[in-house]
């Protein structure tokens, strides 16, 4: 076996080199994994709102009341239910609004997800289909009703 | 003037290069969002005078990370294929350019979307010439480079899933150095990188107005070792991105984000070189994103990639 030599200026050059790679692997570290729950099982909740509606805005009196009929999965989309009415009297908003739109947002990364589709079911009765979260983690479902707008905040 | 080592310090020597391959590689990639393009670009930092380069990746998004640091595993399917090419040409001894883009494939949920992803050009000036004879100055490369958006990206995509977002959408510019040393069978490579994002007016169902990306910066540390025809190598490359900013003050909620992607791998000649001293390099790479670093508002990604690099002599 051939015997390993070295100069005496190789060897300062490598090691310091090695070195300096060395410290910004330590400085980097290893990673260190805080899951939300053990084994990263993919926790649902919705935040709460401490009120009767799932989304308001008092400014235009406007209560969005939402009920999940499929909850979006990974590879699959959800659907919801929701009514519009007014917060102070808790009366349906019979008049379809123009437009009424459902966005979903990921206010952290700063994008949004798929387009969601909006049907009528019955006056001031709405679904929300083809909802989908691209990601995992805090999500907003934006609702714009004419020029009234309230959002609901959800964490997957 | 020779000095010889005992078994001990032979023993530490290889350890700690051992070590320092845990570091590094020559190609990285980007946050997860929308692959790869924002590590080191194809820059020649060799004696080479051209480099062609085909580029298949595979890789999987496995966690989402939220801007606490929260990771949460994903359990289906996320993954993109990629095919890139990537063509760089020393010319006037000492500058240089390159272009680079790459067609994406996306699968989740039993659907697929192919399309083009972003491209990339780059001017490069070698600002340190090589010195063989000396044990400590490497070769330097500094470099701007353009991204163009040709590229979908997650603000326009229309598809089911958003698997039409296979871009930034952005315009940018960057600017950095890349350097590397050799030292008998042993290569050092590092990059620094720093990037501006331009802004770019919206009018999308999901969003309307101006969004106003920040910099970034990308740190590449890597190291090699080379057999008689075989070289490995590993990398470390950190990438930081500021903020996204939104106009109308509607949207102040977003998060700056990191990542840091390992790789290790290894390369070797295909062939033999021909008469002009032009060759193939076959180079096959594991990168994983959940090894290293604080990961935050980011995905992250494992997967592999495979390359064949024709280098064309000076």
């Amino acid at each position: 076996m051939a015997e390993l030599s070295f100069s005496n200026t190789i060897f300062p050059s490598t090691i310091g080199i090695s070195a300096l790679l060395a410290i910004t692997f330590a400085f980097a570290g290893c990673a260190k994994p805080n899951y939300l729950n053990e084994g990263g099982d993919p926790s649902i909740s919705e935040k709460p709102g401490g009120s009767r509606c799932s989304a308001e805005s008092s400014s235009s009196s406007l209560c969005i009341k939402l009920t999940w009929e499929t909850f979006p999965t990974e590879s699959q989309f959800g659907s919801f239910v929701f009514t519009l009415s007014d917060l102070a009297t808790d009366r349906l908003d019979l008049t379809p609004p123009n437009p009424l739109t459902v966005v979903l947002w990921m206010p952290s990364m700063g994008h949004g997800s798929s387009p969601v589709s909006v049907e009528t079911i019955a006056p001031g009765v709405y679904r929300a289909k083809k909802v989908f979260f691209n990601m995992k983690g805090d999500w907003e479902i934006r609702f714009t009703a004419g020029d009234r707008q309230a959002v609901y905040a959800i964490e997957i | 003037m020779q000095l010889k080592f005992s078994n001990r310090s032979k023993t530490a020597l290889i350890v700690l290069g051992v070590a320092v391959l845990l570091l590094a590689n020559d190609s990285a990639f980007a946050a997860a969002c929308c692959g790869g393009g924002n590590g080191i670009p194809g820059i020649i930092i060799g004696d080479e005078k051209a480099n062609l380069t085909v580029e298949l990746s595979s890789l999987q998004i496995q966690t989402d990370v939220s801007q606490n640091s929260i990771w949460r595993d994903r359990k289906d399917l996320d993954a993109t294929s990629s095919f890139r090419v990537q063509y760089t040409q020393v010319f006037s001894d000492r500058f240089q350019w390159g272009i680079s883009t790459s067609v994406l494939k996306r699968d989740r949920a039993d659907q697929s979307s192919t399309g083009l992803a972003d491209t990339s050009l780059h001017l490069g000036y070698e600002v340190l010439p090589d010195w063989s004879y000396s044990n400590w100055r490497p070769r330097a490369v500094s470099y701007i480079g353009l991204t163009a958006p040709t590229g979908r990206s997650i603000y326009e995509a229309e598809e089911a899933l958003l698997l039409d977002a296979r871009g930034k959408g952005f315009w940018s510019v960057r600017a950095g150095t890349a350097f590397s040393k050799v030292l008998r069978r042993l290569s050092f490579l590092s990059n620094i990188e720093v990037a501006r994002t331009f802004s770019k007016k919206l009018d999308t169902a999901s969003y309307q107005g101006l969004i106003e990306p920040q910099n970034s910066m990308s740190v590449v540390v890597g190291a090699g070792y080379a057999f008689s025809k075989f070289t490995i190598q590993a990398s470390l490359l950190h990438l930081y991105e500021e903020r996204l900013v939104f106009s109308g003050g509607s949207d102040q909620n977003t998060s700056d984000s990191q990542v840091s992607t390992f790789s290790i791998g290894g390369s070797t000649p295909i062939g033999t070189e021909n008469g002009d001293g032009d060759l193939w390099i076959l180079n096959a790479e594991y990168f994983d994103q959940r090894i290293i670093g604080q990961p935050k508002n980011t995905a992250l990604t494992n997967g592999f990639t495979v390359s064949l690099r024709r280098v064309f002599s000076r």
